[in-house]
């Protein structure tokens, strides 16, 4: 957990299931208003939010989708971790909407999937700049 | 008829929701909404999502006010739904639920939980921690409800 000042740091560890996107979506949008994100971010948030809960689950290593959400002054971040081998690539892959492109990258300002530390998992890092 | 104990727990199985967030007073409120997030997909009555918040809110306004007096150190909710009965464990990693001639509260918080709660207990979880257990009865459920995918 991050000490760091001006940062907040969230572990949510949801069994899959409509429990997800309830839980989730309100600890991203109680710790993104806390951080001053902007309201038109915050709506990219639980855009961001919304399309990990609907995809996540399937790639999730022990039917819970485990998410570390850490907001500070300038950004939010969504780690998205414990996923299968290439869970992080095809959870990625998932976000890609017919005619509108992938809404994860189309969203997000940097988005980063692969082997999370320590390489027993994938994971998906999707980062929100507040201020472009 | 509501139980207060105070007895070690050991480790349980995988909560449905586990949260952990450092103890600051802005994240109690954050910890509040999970749960209110928690009741709708559960479909709770209003009367008891009030009660299961405010004790909630009373348990880790204490983990915030008292577990920590030099330092923020993490603050958890575990979360576990069995046939519409909910377990509820408060956690911190501080120096336990001990008197204190300097509170600053009214100490009416655990009483509080006490008075809502089916049953509380006041423990040590399997990693040392302080864990404020609570069980609340969910009622009947609404019509279509279903936690697991």
């Amino acid at each position: 957990m991050s000490e760091q000042a001006g940062t907040n740091e969230a572990i949510v560890r949801v069994r899959s299931g409509p429990l997800v996107g309830a839980v989730l979506g309100r600890v991203v949008g109680m710790l993104a208003a806390r951080a001053q994100c902007p309201i038109d971010r915050l709506d990219d948030a639980i855009l961001l939010t919304d399309a990990v809960a609907a995809h996540a689950p399937v790639h999730a290593l022990d039917h819970h989708v485990h998410v570390v959400v850490a907001a500070d002054d300038e950004h939010l971040e969504l780690r998205v971790g414990e996923l299968r081998p290439a869970g992080g690539r095809r959870l990625l892959a998932d976000g890609d909407l017919p005619g509108v492109g992938n809404v994860f990258d189309r969203v997000a300002d940097d988005v980063q999937a692969g082997p999370a530390p320590g390489g027993d998992s994938d994971e998906l890092i999707l980062r929100l700049n507040f201020r472009t | 008829m509501t139980e207060i104990a105070e007895s070690p727990r050991v480790g349980t199985e995988t909560p449905d929701l586990e949260i952990i967030l450092p103890a600051r007073a802005e994240n109690v409120a954050v910890v509040r909404h999970a749960v209110g997030g928690l009741g709708e997909v559960l479909d709770v009555d209003d009367q008891t999502l009030s009660d299961i918040k405010l004790a909630v809110t009373e348990a880790c306004t204490n983990v915030v006010v008292h577990a920590y007096p030099d330092s923020v150190g993490p603050m958890g909710l575990r979360a576990t739904v069995d046939d519409r009965r909910l377990d509820l464990v408060v956690i911190d990693r501080g120096r336990g639920i001990v008197p204190r001639a300097d509170s600053p509260g009214l100490g009416l918080g655990l009483p509080l939980i006490a008075t809502l709660a089916e049953s509380l207990e006041l423990g040590t979880g399997r990693d040392e921690e302080t864990e404020v257990r609570m069980v609340f009865d969910l009622g009947a459920p609404g019509p279509g409800e279903e936690l697991g995918a």
